[in-house]
């Protein structure tokens, strides 16, 4: 009830008048994963929060930060450890909120290849997405005390599809079920969630410049609250959710189609309001934060965790 | 009177109509399906033959485009070459390559050169000629792209997934790329020198495909290896749908199944359901080795059949067509038979009201319906006949009856039959019965006085019964008067009587007589028995038993029998009684005769009675007793008490 009224625009009458324009830059091209935001353009959720919202498209030649350092957008979205990092360095960056509750990275093994446990990854070749992607299984590796070859892996999963390799990484809501739609069957594969190996790293969050923030603090929660109402409302409709990302990729010309974009929001509903979390949906825990600045600290990414009360300005 | 709904033209119109429709529909259910597995089987080898000789004719242009890369591949294994030369022999390769649109030479790090981190030279056919590029850049890092980093990985040639054609000319293209490896490592593991690739654009692949005529409205496609649509009429589904996508949209995991079928399998055909066109059809699919991809070619399930179908719909017609003749011609054939069957049954209904005018002449007929009417006709005038017959005789019998019946009254009133008999005479009761089992019957009884105190007393029995025993007893009975007027005893009366009847007697009918004769003042009684049945006696002393000796000859057959005289004295209270063996010879229902004995038993329980009264009790019992059981013979019985006066007095 509390987070209905929350939700609900402040003064709808006052920001009619004057709509504030504002850009977001989604991490990745168009797809479910940003479904939350697709639905509140669509449904003038954010109109109605007095916000002009640019929905930039995003990509491989798009970095989030980048693009709210140069003040091209507004507001972005991206993952917990990236935002972490970026405050370390220097760019003063804040989170507004944190969307995704739940790490989505696995580690997608077949089974042929003799893969059933953790320790049957030993002596096994495994493509690895580089960059943030790969700590959480860089730490597992340790963790274990796996000895496994690494391999570079990139934008496609063809190198897994193909046997190049015997396990790759993945995301849950988009490559594992690319590789399910390529004729492999979940039987095949053996997965393992990072979640559930003591490496939750919450993912996706929306961030702005901290001037933004301390220039118009409502404006940042005001598209706070249409996004989680976007999301919301994709939740409860998600057939409707859906025509509006399919919309958004075919302008993007991303080749994708309504069943992998029905069970990326599905997935996305998983990690967002994960079952049997109440009261978390778009805060930032701080045991989360705590976990995946340590990581990062070790792994001498960052020299320093910023402070959780700098670094996150979202629901309380 | 006959209701429409059972009537037998309409049974045999339905029975005809069920039977020749089931024998139309199993006909039609066979040639239906035999036609359709020799159309889907001619269907079938056509579809396969097609997809097979599509396929080959693509794998063939691969092979082709594959040579480049291997020719570009032993050059660069054999032999270190600057970048001119590498360029002249790059630009060759593509002129005279029909196949190959653009080919790259990518080196690994510093393997080109030393001193460069990138090397790769790209040459393409552009619209004057052919035009070259550098590929590695800082925005274009082509390690991570898999038509190089997957060759490298594996170690082995690859076709990679079908893309867009980056220079959004929306061509779709696929490369060719096959790594080159340094030279002189024989023995030990090669190393990656680099990666050779050759763009194929698969606008042809696009032209051949849709170029291929599949029917009337059947169409081609292909699937990748990951089953993703490379070609296909809808552009939607184009790179972006796989066969599992929609499998998985559509809830159809038989469409999964034909998906991986389809990448595992040479060739195959199979019914595929309205997921792909809209409406059922059958799916013939024949890989393309080289990439592993997959030709399609999607045969709606309506065009194939539609000309079966229609001469099928044709066929459906003319059945109906004839079934609706049969069931003129059944119903005209049923009336004919039920019609005149309809006039019987009328007819037999006014028969069985009386009514034998009939007149069925209009019948004209030789089948078996005829020969009923005919025979019906007959039967009717028969009848008439009969009842015509049948009323003379009845007449006739009535007349008989009513002559029977006086003969009976004739026949009653010549037994005396007033009781008391004698009113004035106080020395004796006697009582008498005669129960004929016709009208008339031949057993008679008879008392009279011979004189002041001679009773005569006779119980006959004439063989046989009806009217010749009755005209026989009253023979028998006068010449018994008679002869017992002529104050005779008993025997001589009887030998008398004998010889009357034996002379004229041609029918051999004879009598049996018990014949006595009481002394009314002295008791004494004498008799003769002429083989009847002997006669009960009893007094206050002596208990019923049977008057002996059994009889003699019974009377009418042999002229000169003789009989005996037996004496009795008779004391007060002496009771006799006569019977004939209609008494003892009475049959109960389950066939046992009243016998003797039951006679003895019922003549003790009345032995003081009037005679009236024992006259009557014996003929209950005996009516009890043959219960149910028409009477067979003639009963009589006769009961005679004696009462002397002087006993009377005293």
């Amino acid at each position: 009830m509390c987070l209905a009224l929350w939700l609900w625009p402040v003064s709808g009458a006052d920001a009619q008048a004057t709509l504030k324009k504002a850009s977001l830059c989604p991490q990745w091209i168009p797809q479910a994963q940003f479904a939350g935001y697709m639905v509140a353009l669509e449904k003038g959720f954010y109109r109605e929060a007095g916000l002009d919202l640019n929905l930039m498209v995003g990509g491989p030649e798009k970095p989030p930060f980048v693009a709210l350092e140069t003040g091209e957008a507004t507001f972005c979205i991206d993952w917990l450890s990236s935002g972490i990092e970026k405050r370390a360095s220097g760019l003063p960056i804040v989170n507004l909120a944190q969307i995704s509750q739940r790490s989505a990275l696995i580690l997608v093994a077949k089974k042929k290849s003799g893969i059933e446990r953790s320790h049957d990854l030993n002596g096994k070749s495994v493509g690895l997405w580089p960059g943030q992607f790969y700590l959480q299984p860089k730490v597992f590796f340790d963790k274990y005390g796996l000895k496994v070859n690494i391999i570079p892996n990139y934008s496609s999963v063809s190198l897994f599809l193909k046997g190049g390799v015997d396990a790759m990484s993945a995301m849950w809501y988009n490559e594992y079920h690319t590789i399910l739609n390529s004729g492999l069957s979940s039987d095949d594969l053996t997965l393992f969630f990072f979640s559930r190996l003591g490496l939750n790293f919450p993912e996706d969050g929306i961030y702005c410049m901290e001037e933004t923030f301390r220039e118009d603090s409502k404006l940042c929660q005001a598209f706070v609250r249409a996004s989680l109402r976007g999301w919301l409302y994709a939740f409860r409709n998600q057939d409707e959710a859906v025509d509006v990302v399919m919309k958004h990729a075919k302008d993007a010309h991303t080749g994708t189609n309504r069943a992998h974009q029905r069970w990326m929001l599905a997935r996305m509903k998983d990690l967002i309001i994960p079952e049997g979390d109440t009261g978390t949906l778009g805060k930032l825990d701080p045991a989360d934060y705590a976990l995946v600045g340590n990581i990062l600290k070790n792994f001498r990414l960052i020299d320093r965790e910023p402070k959780y009360v700098d670094f996150y300005r979202g629901p309380k | 009177m006959v209701k429409p709904r059972s009537s037998i033209g309409l049974k045999i119109t339905v029975l005809v109509l069920c039977g020749a429709s089931i024998v139309f529909a199993l006909a039609l259910a066979y040639s239906y399906s035999y036609s359709r597995r020799i159309i889907l089987d001619e269907a079938e080898k056509s579809a396969r033959g097609l997809t097979l000789s599509v396929a080959r004719k693509i794998e063939q242009e691969f092979r082709a485009a594959a040579k480049v890369p291997k020719a570009l591949a032993a050059v660069l294994e054999t032999s270190n070459q600057d970048k001119e030369t590498l360029l002249r022999l790059i630009t060759r390769m593509i002129e005279d390559s029909r196949e190959v649109f653009g080919s790259a030479v990518a080196f690994e790090p510093k393997a080109f050169d030393a001193s460069m981190r990138r090397f790769a030279l790209y040459c393409f056919k552009s619209g004057s000629g052919i035009t070259h590029k550098q590929l590695g850049s800082d925005s274009y890092d082509y390690f991570t792209k898999d038509w190089y980093h997957l060759p490298k990985v594996l170690k082995a040639a690859v076709w990679t997934d079908p893309y867009f054609d980056e220079g959004g000319s929306g061509i779709i293209m696929t490369t060719y790329s096959r790594p080159f490896f340094q030279r002189g490592t024989y023995g030990a593991e090669p190393k990656v020198m680099g990666i050779v690739t050759a763009d194929v654009s698969l606008e042809w692949l696009t032209d051949l495909v849709c170029s291929v005529q599949v029917g009337r409205t059947g169409y081609c496609f292909i699937i990748s290896d990951t089953g993703h649509f490379v070609t296909h009429p809808n552009p939607e589904f184009i790179m972006s749908e796989s066969m599992f996508s929609i499998a998985e949209e559509l809830h159809d995991p038989a469409l999964r199944t034909i998906g991986l079928a389809m990448g595992k399998e040479e060739s195959g055909f199979t019914e595929i359901g309205p997921a792909l066109s809209g409406e059922e059809a059958f799916l013939a699919y024949a890989r393309i080795p080289s990439p592993g991809w997959s030709l399609g070619a999607v045969f709606p399930k309506n065009e194939l059949l539609a000309e079966m179908n229609s001469l099928h719909q044709r066929t459906v017609l003319l059945a109906a067509g004839g079934l609706s003749l049969l069931l003129v011609v059944s119903g005209l054939v049923a009336r004919s038979i039920a019609q005149p069957l309809r006039r019987m049954a009328a007819a037999t209904e006014k028969v069985a009201h009386g009514d034998l005018d009939i007149d069925l002449s209009d019948i004209q007929r030789t089948d078996e319906v005829g020969q009923l009417a005919r025979s019906f006709t007959a039967m009717t005038q028969d009848l008439k006949k009969y009842i015509r017959d049948l009323t003379e005789t009845t007449a006739a019998k009535q007349r008989i009856d009513s002559e029977l019946s006086i003969a009976a009254n004739i026949q009653r009133s010549m037994l005396p039959s007033t009781f008391p008999a004698f009113p004035i005479r106080d020395e004796f009761d006697i009582y008498a019965v005669m129960h004929p089992a016709k009208e008339v019957g031949g057993d008679f009884y008879d008392f009279f006085f011979l004189d002041e105190d001679h009773l005569c007393v006779v119980v006959g029995d004439v063989s046989g019964k009806g009217v010749p025993a009755a005209l026989f007893m009253a023979v028998t009975k006068y010449l018994i008067e008679a002869a017992a007027g002529m104050d005779e005893p008993p025997d001589r009366a009887l030998a008398r009587v004998n010889r009357h009847l034996a002379s004229n007697n041609e029918l051999y009918m004879f009598v049996t007589i018990f014949m006595g004769i009481l002394n009314v003042k002295t008791g004494e009684f004498v008799y003769a028995n002429a083989g009847h049945n002997s006669p009960l006696v009893w007094d206050q002393n002596r208990e019923p038993s049977f008057l002996g000796p059994p009889g003699g000859p019974v009377v009418g057959i042999m002229d000169d029998a003789d009989f005996t005289a037996d004496r009795l004295t008779f004391t007060s209270g002496t009771v006799l009684l006569a019977y004939t063996d209609g008494v003892t010879e009475s049959f109960s229902a389950d066939g046992t005769a009243f016998s003797n004995e039951r006679l003895l038993k019922a003549v003790r329980t009345v032995r003081e009675k009037s005679v009236e009264e024992i006259t009557d009790l014996v003929l209950r019992e005996v009516a009890s007793f043959s219960e149910g059981v028409s009477q067979s013979d003639d009963i009589t019985i006769l009961a005679l008490r004696f009462c002397p006066r002087t006993t009377a007095t005293n």
